[in-house]
C-alpha cells in the first residue's frame, strides 16, 4: 500500500517536472496550456483529500 | 475554461497564507473537547479550506458558473448520504434497545472474548447462545 502510494506520488511529480520542462522549452504557451490546466486540476485534487485526511487521522 | 485567466501571484500568497493560518486553527481548536460537534468543527473548518483550494487554486471562481454549479451539488449529495448513513449508525438501538450477539456463536473469535451489549456489559452467555440457536436453525 505504502509503495503503492510512493509510485503514485512519483508519477505526480514526473508529471509536473515534465510541465516545468515543456514551460521551459515554450512548448507549452498562453496558446496551448490544456495539460498545465489539467495536471495542475488534479494535483490540487491532493489538496482538497488532505484537508479532510488530516484532521481525521491526526487530531480527531 | 475558454477564458484564459492569470492568477497574480499576490492572490497565490494570500490564499497560502489564510490555509496555513485555517491549518493552524484546526491544530488549536483539536485541543478543546466539544464532545460530538469536535469532527462538525474540524470538519466546517475544512469545509472552509477546501472551498479556498477549489475557488482559487482549481480556478472554479473564474470557470464557467456551470462547473461550480456541479461541484457543490455533488458535494451537496455526498453530505445527504453521509448524514443519513450517521444518522443510522450513531442512533441505532435509540428506540427499542437491542442486545449485541456473536452471528456465529462458533467461531473461535469468541472464544477468548467475554460477551457484552452495546454498553460493554457483560451478557449472559446462556442467552446469548439461545439466540444464535434459533437463527441457525432458519
Amino acid at each position: 500500500m505504502t509503495g503503492l502510494h510512493g509510485l503514485h506520488v512519483a508519477i505526480g511529480m514526473g508529471l509536473i517536472a515534465w510541465l516545468i520542462y515543456a514551460t521551459a522549452k515554450g512548448n507549452l504557451n498562453s496558446e496551448y496550456y490544456t495539460p498545465m490546466e489539467m495536471i495542475g486540476v488534479f494535483w490540487h485534487l491532493v489538496d482538497l483529500i488532505w484537508i479532510y485526511l488530516f484532521p481525521l487521522f491526526y487530531l480527531i | 475554461m475558454s477564458e484564459h485567466h492569470i492568477t497574480p501571484l499576490k492572490t497565490y500568497l494570500a490564499v497560502a497564507g489564510t490555509l496555513f493560518f485555517l491549518t493552524a486553527v484546526t491544530v488549536w481548536v483539536s485541543y478543546f473537547d466539544f464532545g460530538s460537534f469536535n469532527i462538525v468543527i474540524a470538519m466546517g473548518v475544512a469545509t472552509m479550506k477546501a472551498s479556498i483550494v477549489a475557488l482559487f487554486f482549481m480556478h472554479l471562481l473564474w470557470d464557467d458558473k456551470k462547473n461550480l454549479t456541479m461541484f457543490v451539488m455533488s458535494l451537496m449529495f455526498l453530505g445527504i448520504f453521509i448524514t443519513v448513513t450517521l444518522l443510522d449508525t450513531g442512533f441505532r438501538g435509540g428506540v427499542n434497545s437491542e442486545v449485541e450477539y456473536p452471528i456465529n456463536n462458533r467461531a473461535a473469535f469468541y472464544d477468548s472474548l467475554p460477551l457484552t451489549d452495546t454498553h460493554g456489559h457483560p451478557v449472559d452467555e446462556h442467552s446469548a447462545d439461545h439466540h444464535g440457536e434459533d437463527e441457525d436453525h432458519h
